[in-house]
């Protein structure tokens, strides 16, 4: 599944403007959104999504225009694990990742046997078997995370769009999930994730794009395009750079300026 | 059950079983030779009642559910964008220039009241216009547009004190002038907006969550959102039109049923229905007898049923939350 993104941007009434971006994502990408808060990341996320409809220019997937799709079809191509947000009404988890199968269902079908089926694998997939009864709201940020991705999953698209997945996730579960990520690129899949971690985008992703002030100030491989120069005029923070035997760069904490490397913020 | 002990409740001294006798003898099951005025009684003016209330209370709890589920907010209620001024706007403008005419069978004051309801809506709308799957203009215009209406009745009934007591317990919420006809038409439409709504329900549970996780799990949230408040706000004219404004029904009872049922609208939404009926039915036997032979308006009965109820429910499971 082809994204094509040409001269799309979007422009707010309260005045943030995202500048026209060009980008093909081909399938089986794993591409990455990087930049400082209020670079313009969600905006673009929720033009690839069909959320919002570009200002000027287009977002197609195979061809079609992103927001002309019917909405459940669109949701059978592709999904969204959106940023934790409080949830008003209390679901169990099995309930919520259940409604990763709403695209396939008809107004009288409700739930079928291939619907309970891919229920099941993810839920024995992300290890989320004693949860299943669980209230939602009894979750930590991190468990409530897995059930997101595992709803993404039953949902069973194309691309996969992730905000900021790995947030509440701590090291070993981050890592989980970028695996699972690389897996399902592997299979075929996309994955568009917003990430703040430099580190993992440049280990894990194929491609990236650098939004600053909302404009797309790089796009390409990670590893051609995040360096100290960069960083340090995007985010405003010197990095120390590392390399690895096998030739992986790391960035960590210069020590100079006294700021974080970690890159949540 | 409740019906026929409610049948057995009243003015006149029925028991409990001659109430279910009259019923079986309408059905035309059996003949006990009961007499005309036990009959009439249960027949003509308590069934109608009953079923009223029932038909009110099962109306009122669905849309309260799902309004609290598109306004993503547990504090939501059936009358949020106005209706209940609507439909007291339209009550009062009848009883003003003449309460006992008809229009075909009904009444002109719950015509007027469904027209003032409708009316409010496509006002409330049309004003707030949509504003991108965010409802929130629209519950503002809701509120703005309550308080004109307000205004106005206020307003009218200084002009015609006279008929102000009647204007004010119309508004109370009664179902002493059921009959009928009124439920045929209520149950006509809050049955037909019961099931539409029940076989969305899992639109509903999705639409919960929010715009932006309901857009990319395959619904337009705007367009869904409108769907489900316009249906609602038919079942609750409807309801209104008939038997006055009856507050907290539909404000508790989903959160009530929540607590046994959880928030799956899918099970929700029949417990909500079947749920509100029975308080309402029940609520209509204490203000028909708590002060007997005089009646205390049904919406006074629910606030005080169902206030502290709710308030200890909430305590239980809060405890069970926390220990």
């Amino acid at each position: 599944m082809k994204i094509t993104i040409k001269n799309a941007e979007f422009r707010y009434r309260q005045g943030f403007h995202l500048k026209p971006v060009s980008i093909d994502i081909e399938s089986g990408t794993f591409m990455v959104l990087t930049g400082p808060n209020g670079s313009g990341k969600s905006t673009l996320f929720s033009l690839i999504n069909g959320l919002i409809k570009p200002a000027a220019g287009s977002v197609a997937v195979d061809g079609r225009e992103v927001t002309s799709i019917p909405p459940q079809e669109r949701a059978r191509m592709m999904g969204m694990v959106p940023q934790i947000s409080k949830i008003t009404f209390d679901y169990t988890v099995e309930e919520m990742i259940s409604m990763g199968r709403y695209p396939y269902q008809g107004l009288f079908s409700g739930e079928s046997k291939s619907d309970k089926q891919a229920v099941d694998e993810v839920i024995n997939r992300l290890e989320l078997i004693p949860y299943r009864k669980r209230s939602i709201q009894s979750l930590s940020g991190g468990e409530y995370q897995r059930v997101l991705l595992a709803r993404v999953l039953v949902q069973q698209t194309d691309v996969l769009l992730l905000d900021e997945p790995g947030n509440h996730l701590d090291l070993k579960h981050q890592t989980m999930l970028l695996n699972l990520l690389k897996e399902e690129v592997h299979k075929g899949k996309t994955v568009i994730a917003v990430l703040h971690d430099l580190n993992q985008a440049l280990f894990y992703a194929d491609h990236g794009i650098l939004l600053d002030e909302g404009e797309c100030v790089c796009s390409g491989a990670p590893a051609d395009f995040l360096t100290r120069s960069t960083i340090k005029k995007v985010f405003g923070v010197s990095m120390k750079e590392y390399r690895s035997g096998d030739g992986y760069v790391i960035f960590g904490l210069d020590g100079s300026g006294g700021e974080m490397s970690r890159f949540e913020y | 059950m409740i019906i026929f002990v409610s049948a057995a409740f009243g003015a006149a001294d029925i028991d409990f079983i001659t109430a279910v006798k009259a019923v079986i003898e309408y059905t035309g099951l059996a003949d006990y030779n009961l007499s005309a005025t036990v009959k009439t009684i249960i027949l003509q003016i308590r069934l109608p009642r009953i079923l009223l209330a029932a038909i009110t209370g099962a109306g009122l709890a669905t849309a309260g559910a799902v309004f609290q589920a598109v306004f993503q907010n547990p504090l939501a209620e059936p009358y949020l964008l106005g209706i209940s001024s609507g439909a007291s706007l339209g009550a009062t403008i009848a009883i003003i220039i003449g309460a006992g005419m008809f229009i075909g069978n009904i009444g002109t004051v719950t015509v007027f009241a469904f027209i003032g309801a409708m009316v409010t809506i496509l006002l409330v709308i049309l004003i707030s216009g949509r504003s991108r799957g965010n409802f929130t203009n629209l519950l503002l215009g809701g509120i703005a547009i309550g308080y004109i209406f307000q205004a106005i009745i206020s307003f009218l009934m200084i002009l015609n004190q006279d008929k102000m007591e009647r204007i004010v317990f119309w508004m109370m919420g009664s179902f002493s002038y059921a009959d009928w006809d009124k439920v045929r038409i209520s149950a006509g439409v809050v049955i037909i907006c019961i099931i539409i709504i029940n076989i969305n329900a899992l639109k509903l549970n999705i639409l919960s969550l929010g715009t932006s996780e309901a857009h990319s799990l395959g619904i337009n949230p705007e367009a869904a959102g409108m769907f489900f408040l316009l249906i609602s706000c038919l079942l609750t004219a409807a309801v209104v039109s008939t038997s006055g404004i009856i507050g907290f029904v539909g404000l508790i009872v989903p959160h009530l049923l929540r607590l046994f049922t959880g928030s799956d609208h899918r099970k929700l939404l029949p417990a909500a229905a079947a749920g509100g009926a029975c308080l309402m039915m029940l609520a209509d036997i204490a203000a028909r007898s708590v002060m007997a032979p005089r009646e205390i308006p049904v919406g006074v009965i629910t606030a005080f049923i169902g206030g502290p109820f709710f308030l200890i429910m909430l305590r239980r499971k809060r405890r069970e939350v926390s220990g």
